[in-house]
């Protein structure tokens, strides 16, 4: 509103005012709402701190006489823990000693620098699992992303299964639940957060890898990998295309139709199943694109209650979609759209459209009310489990750029996050892990000069693409140490390292080719294990680098009985050590580990009974991954996901950097948990692998010995 | 100002007239619902139009997540009232931006409510209902005994008593008495000149205007009913005291003032998401 109309009702609403006449007035309902929310808000508010304040005396009597007691002496009033999935130790040392990251080095100075062993496999879901538990893969049960299901022969995810309410009503068509989604967790022990809230130590916690289904502890939690999309997926991602010729063999993503219509295109974005509704079908959201009348050149995106501008090339901003199921139910998801083209074929890309986390379908935090005040206080955020779409450019959807747009602008989102953790939590313990480290290594490997294997692609645009990540984390641990004062012990680690990925091994082409496996030759059977003769087949390969004995009685239709199982392990560990790369005379596999020897705990028996620890520059096939065949057993990576970790572990090794010295010269990954608890005096329980770490026990004059490589040996911890 | 004040009486009493005979037929209470449905959307519609609603939407955001805030962080006392601290200050954002559109929308609301309390604060005196005409003169002089002043009224209503003079207030009141059903002008001789008042016994259970009074911009504002007395005239106002309209439901008598409060707040936040306004 214009300023001359402001200042003429503010001259009649005072010669109102100051007119000698009494008259009783209502500001009408708009003013009327603004009168009560605020004074409801400033109820609520001064209510709970009367409350608060009232029941304080009694909650710290609660405390002192019930809570269990702290056995040691606090070393730290908080902890922070900052990781930074996939940071390699050895690129950040490179380039502290270049002087690239001062803060790193700084930490160095005044704390320690150590590589941080890592799980078996060197994988987040691994990894992170171990910091947050303290333990072997044996005791929490998290192998890999994919693992075989024994009975249905089929890969599923280790961390989370999601499935619907059991009990229905039918009422005709409708079939309405009669409960919440049940969220089954494949992580099995305890986190040290869950640990530290049974003292009364509060923790906020923020994007760890598996904490899907978010856990009930003293804190807050949003959880990260493993948290599905809006469809029930990981991710998957929408191409739209006007061209009919425009077909694409997309894994991950979803291929749509637009259609041509007199004022633009058409089209409808894919969404969840109805399961409201019998035979309900995938619920749709019809959208339209037309050019924009305002003349810009831009186009106009149509939803039914919305209309968005797009520019080519420009990521719109998170725009809320509203699924409707059924009267009164609605499922609501969050996607970012990208026009990629305009003429003379209209191509968009949509983001996966992600859980909305200021109306969560399914709980992504803990309280769930956490991710409604994150989206309120910071705006809508990507919820995603792996967020960073790298399938989109992996398969050739979207480019370099915008794939790093969207990694910076989520990390951005987590940054915010992290922050006001940290300002809220004064005492306790802070762990955020950044995913983009690890997402941006996966793809602009290959434009890294590697010291073993070069760049497989020179481009000047995306050569330094990784150091400047480095030195963009290095500016991020600076803001977080002016935050910190003497009484914070702050960590920066990462869960393992990052090497190129330039060749590719088939494990089930190779232990076909080497009789162990037999693929049924109908060529229109799909992957995903159902191309395995099972009774002709004694080993199989899923997940990243995991082999399988096809044993009786344990798988559905295993044929290798228990006795010759050892032997035929054995066989298989001392053929695949003699792989050679004849291409590259290269050894592919640096080590093979027998589950028994490597893991510990009551969940050894769901392991893989081998797992491939491939050499650097060296990774499990695409297709093995999923239970399918490639071509050859040795072939080039060719994939934009040019970089991994998936390898050999002591070869991988994570960072740790402290602000305090560590007293232990090769830390590991499980040595996390129990160094937190042990800094907050809570006993650390037995069953837990690792040992603190910052007891104390050296002068502080004392830096902790960089561990190399070779020192973090497997198998760890037993 | 006064003659624009008239101006607009004339138009808006006019329209709303139109409006509240559209709906009369419906009885005090469901009339006055209908005329609370359409004021609150009218007033919702109109505080999207004049305030900043992108600032209004962060406001209100952000002080509900400092709500939530309050109880995921109440375990540090510290933290506790920073939050607490920040609610403080947002609702008084939230405040400075509902400011101007408050400020705007009271001129539309004054004149509905102005209308409002036309046709639904007072009813017509029943037949043999009793009540009293009031009648103040500008200049206390005017009451000296010698002068006369006198009410001159039709048939349908008894004058039950003389005037009563009250000096200190520059008063005069006659006791009234409803005789018979009707619609016509009370004629009130003081000093020497003549003034007319509507007056109404029986009928409808429908508002009538209870005051006429003199020429000033405000007043001529409340009391649209009639036209003003000059300012010339030895008499200030004519007021009848007609009894209260009694607007019921369920046999629950509800002052009709509260009742288009709770109901144009009610209609206006359930079509405030269909206008897109936020409030």
């Amino acid at each position: 509103m214009r300023k001359t109309p402001r200042r003429l009702f503010l001259i009649v609403f005072c010669g109102i005012l100051l007119s000698p006449i009494t008259a009783q007035a209502y500001l009408g309902p708009g003013a009327g709402f603004t009168i009560v929310s605020t004074f409801f808000v400033l109820f609520a508010a001064f209510a709970s701190a009367f409350l608060v304040l009232l029941t304080w005396p009694i909650r710290w009597a609660w405390k002192l006489f019930f809570r269990p007691k702290r056995t040691g002496a606090r070393h730290a009033k908080r902890v922070v823990i900052v990781g930074l999935d996939g940071q390699d130790p050895e690129l950040t040392e490179k380039w502290m000693n270049e002087g690239l990251l001062p803060n790193f080095s700084r930490l160095r100075e005044k704390g320690a620098f150590a590589r941080l062993g890592t799980t078996l496999p060197a994988e987040s879901p691994v990894a992170w699992s171990s910091f947050q538990t303290g333990c072997n893969p044996g005791k929490h049960r998290i192998y890999d992303f994919l693992v075989p299901n024994r009975k249905s022969l089929m890969p599923e995810l280790s961390s989370a299964n999601v499935t619907s309410s059991a009990r229905t009503l039918k009422l005709g068509k409708y079939i309405i639940p009669l409960g919440k989604p049940i969220i089954e967790a494949g992580r099995k022990s305890q986190s040290f957060w869950s640990i530290l809230g049974k003292f009364g130590v509060f923790s906020a916690v923020l994007r760890v890898p598996i904490t899907f289904p978010p856990e009930k502890f003293n804190g807050v939690l949003l959880s990260a990998m493993n948290v599905p999309d809006v469809k029930g997926s990981q991710g998957t991602y929408f191409y739209f295309t006007s061209n009919a010729e425009d077909k694409r063999p997309l894994m991950s993503g979803q291929q749509c139709p637009l259609q041509i219509t007199d004022a633009g295109v058409k089209g409808e974005l894919p969404g969840p199943e109805n399961t409201l509704l019998k035979d309900g079908g995938e619920l749709r959201i019809p959208f339209t694109i037309t050019n924009a009348k305002n003349g810009s050149g831009a186009a106009s995106l149509q939803l039914p209650d919305q209309t968005l501008e797009l520019k080519k090339d420009e990521y719109t901003p998170w725009v809320t979609l509203s699924y409707k199921a059924a009267v009164g139910f609605t499922v609501k998801g969050i996607c970012r759209f990208l026009l990629l083209e305009r003429e003379p074929h209209t191509r968009l890309y949509v983001t996966p459209i992600q859980i909305d986390p200021g109306n969560p379908a399914l709980p992504i935090s803990h309280p769930v009310s956490y991710s409604m005040y994150l989206a309120k206080r910071h705006g809508p955020f990507a919820t995603l489990g792996v967020a960073e779409d790298t399938s989109g450019l992996n398969e050739g959807i979207i480019g370099e750029e915008p794939f790093l747009q969207q990694c910076q602008e989520i990390h951005q989102e987590r940054e915010k996050m992290f922050f006001d953790a940290l300002d809220k939590t004064r005492k306790g313990a802070v762990v955020c892990v950044f995913d983009i480290t690890d997402r941006v290594q996966h793809m602009f490997f290959r434009f890294h000069k590697d010291k073993n294997w070069g760049a497989s692609i020179n481009d000047a645009r995306f050569e330094h693409v990784i150091r400047d990540l480095y030195v963009q984390m290095d500016a991020l641990v600076g803001r977080v140490m002016r935050e910190l004062d003497d009484e914070t012990a702050l960590m920066v680690l990462s869960d393992h390292g990052f090497k190129p990925f330039r060749r590719a091994v088939e494990l089930n082409r190779w232990l076909q080719q080497n009789g162990y496996l037999t693929e049924k030759t109908d060529a229109q059977t799909p992957d995903l294990l159902q191309r395995v003769d099972w009774s002709k087949t004694q080993a199989y390969a899923v997940g990243f680098g995991g082999i399988y004995i096809n044993m009786a009685g344990r798988e559905a239709k295993g044929i290798v009985k228990k006795e010759d199982v050892q032997r035929l392990k054995q066989e298989i560990c001392g053929k695949l050590r003699s792989i050679r790369d004849s291409e590259h005379d290269r050894s592919p596999v640096s080590e093979v580990y027998d589950r028994d020897k490597a893991y510990k705990g009551p969940y050894v028996i769901d392991a893989p009974d081998l797992v491939v620890g491939f050499a650097p520059g060296y990774r499990v096939a695409w297709e093995t991954v999923t239970g399918g065949f490639g071509k050859d057993v040795v072939s080039d990576n060719v994939r934009p996901w040019s970089g991994d970790h998936n390898m050999n572990p002591p070869q991988v090794p994570g960072m740790l950097f402290c602000n305090r010295p560590i007293d232990c010269a090769s830390p590991h990954i499980t040595d996390i948990a129990p160094t937190v608890l042990d800094l907050f005096g809570v006993p650390i329980p037995a069953h837990m692998d690792g040992k603190p770490i910052m007891t104390g026990k050296r002068s502080t004059a004392q830096k902790a010995p960089i561990a190399k490589p070779n020192e973090t040996e497997l198998p760890q911890p037993i | 100002m006064t003659t624009l004040i008239s101006i607009f009486n004339s138009g808006f009493t006019l329209l709303f007239g139109l409006l509240y005979g559209a709906l009369k037929w419906l009885g005090p209470f469901w009339s006055l619902v209908g005329i609370s449905f359409l004021g609150g959307i009218l007033m919702v519609w109109l505080f999207g139009k004049v305030s900043n609603q992108d600032a209004i939407k962060k406001t209100r955001t952000r002080m509900n997540a400092e709500l939530i805030a309050l109880r995921l962080f109440n375990d540090d006392l510290r933290v506790f009232f920073g939050i607490q601290y920040q609610i403080l200050v947002w609702t008084l954002k939230y405040l400075k931006h509902s400011m101007i559109p408050m400020i705007i929308i009271m001129m539309p609301v004054m004149a509905i409510l102005i209308q409002l309390n036309l046709h639904y604060g007072v009813r017509p005196l029943g037949i043999g209902e009793q009540s009293l005409v009031k009648v103040k003169l500008r200049d206390a002089k005017t009451l000296a005994l010698e002068t006369p002043i006198t009410l001159q009224a039709s048939d349908a209503l008894e004058i039950e008593t003389l005037g009563v003079r009250i000096p200190e207030m520059r008063e005069v009141s006659w006791r009234i008495r409803g005789a018979s059903p009707g619609r016509f002008d009370l004629v009130v001789n003081a000093g020497g000149e003549s003034m007319t008042k509507s007056m109404a016994v029986g009928g409808r259970e429908e508002g009538v205007s209870s005051l006429r009074t003199g020429e000033h911009w405000l007043t001529n504002l409340l009391y649209p009913g009639e036209s003003p007395i000059p300012n010339s005239s030895a008499i200030e106002s004519i007021e009848i005291l007609y009894p209260e309209l009694d607007i019921s439901i369920f046999g629950w008598g509800i002052d009709w003032m509260i009742l288009f409060f709770v109901l144009s707040m009610v209609f206006g936040f359930s079509f405030k998401g269909a206008l897109g306004v936020q409030i």
